[in-house]
């Protein structure tokens, strides 16, 4: 369940994905690093989005499949490579929504028009809400952003607040290797850290 | 409280309720591989091309080249030839769709595995044994076509009826 509507902050208003474009025109010309970083950067993401709204493993896995196989096709014409992260959530949401509706087999819509056309006819209680999309958006950014920190950083705050279970201090201190009241001040400096990558 | 402090408790809750998990290693695997279909797009020339030619269609429950002893497959078997490896198609029907299970018998093992028809297209990849599997398949014509780093193996025409 979303918070965004409590508390008015998203972090998606001035997220442009800052070197998402920059990935983007090395895959158009032709450099397979770069798409293998840019699956790795938005698998997550794009299997979260069937997961979420109730796929089972094996629809999620075709859904998956077919936005990665769409993104192929489509990498030379999309008009905003700086907003590649929407135009994946958009596709991922529509073609999960097509399994839901009980189409089969891999289907594209030709123009932006038909996309839009086909999204605005998701009924407002469909699984996959605006709020939802947003949530999974955000945490995508804060994820990415978490893999920017240097890497003291990066194990502080994922043991801290991306495991199951959050680490303790003590566990944390004794992961890298500092006094167990170090653990807070390095904790608000990372914080400080990944606020400002994430903008 | 400040604005500031407002985002970073937005995003310290955004991360505690992360659930999210990485996607499987073979999806990995697909999607990473998925960009070689654009390379050899890219690049047709570069691409072998090779047209598989049906050397054997045994219709379900008949056995093969007159077995008396062993029962026929409930599959529809047949086999291609396509220079120097094979692809065996098994076609089951079910109530309302087809189920495919082929083999690729050749020396390497292929990036992808496309079944199309106009407006429809199904994807698999070979397993350990190069075999591949496509299920509720609607009925229809079909091409199928296995891509491999520097060739193609088509099927031109499957019916599905």
């Amino acid at each position: 369940m979303s918070d965004n509507n409590d508390d008015k902050i998203s972090l998606l208003d001035d997220a442009v994905g800052r070197d998402d474009a920059a990935i983007v025109a090395r895959c158009r010309r032709g450099e397979h690093a770069a798409w293998d970083e840019l699956v790795d950067r938005y698998q997550r993401l794009i299997y979260a989005i069937p997961r979420r709204a109730g796929l089972t493993d094996e629809q999620a896995a075709d859904v998956f499949q077919e936005v990665f196989v769409t993104l192929v096709e489509k990498l030379d014409k999309i008009e905003q490579p700086e907003r590649i992260r929407s135009w994946i959530v958009t596709t991922a949401k529509f073609k999960t929504w097509a399994v839901i509706r009980g189409r089969k087999g891999h289907y594209s819509p030709a123009t932006d028009e038909e996309l839009e056309n086909e999204l605005n006819s998701i009924p407002d209680a469909a699984p996959l809400s605006d709020d939802l999309l947003i949530e999974l958006e955000e945490q995508h950014l804060i994820r990415t952003a978490v893999n920017e920190l240097d890497e003291r950083c990066r194990e502080i705050v994922s043991m801290i607040y991306l495991q199951d279970t959050a680490a303790s201090y003590a566990e944390v201190a004794a992961q890298i290797g500092v006094g167990e009241t170090s653990i807070s001040p390095l904790r608000s400096r990372c914080l400080k850290k990944l606020q400002k990558l994430i903008g | 409280m400040r604005n500031e402090d407002r985002k970073l408790e937005h995003v310290i809750k955004r991360m505690q309720t992360d659930n999210s998990v990485d996607a499987p290693a073979d999806l990995i695997k697909f999607a990473r591989n998925a960009f070689l279909q654009r390379s050899t797009a890219k690049a047709p020339s570069m691409l072998e091309r090779i047209v598989a030619v049906l050397k054997l269609d045994l219709a379900p429950n008949r056995a093969a080249f007159g077995e008396r002893s062993a029962g026929g497959s409930a599959a529809r078997q047949m086999l291609f030839d396509a220079g120097s490896s094979a692809i065996d198609l098994r076609v089951t029907a079910n109530a309302d769709a087809y189920d495919i299970r082929g083999q690729h018998i050749g020396d390497i093992s292929a990036e992808t595995v496309r079944l199309e028809s106009a407006g429809t297209k199904f994807l698999s990849q070979n397993d350990e044994l190069k075999g591949f599997e496509f299920t509720s398949v609607p009925a229809g014509n079909y091409s199928l076509t296995i891509t491999f780093a520097t060739s193609e193996i088509v099927i031109d025409e499957i019916v599905l009826d």
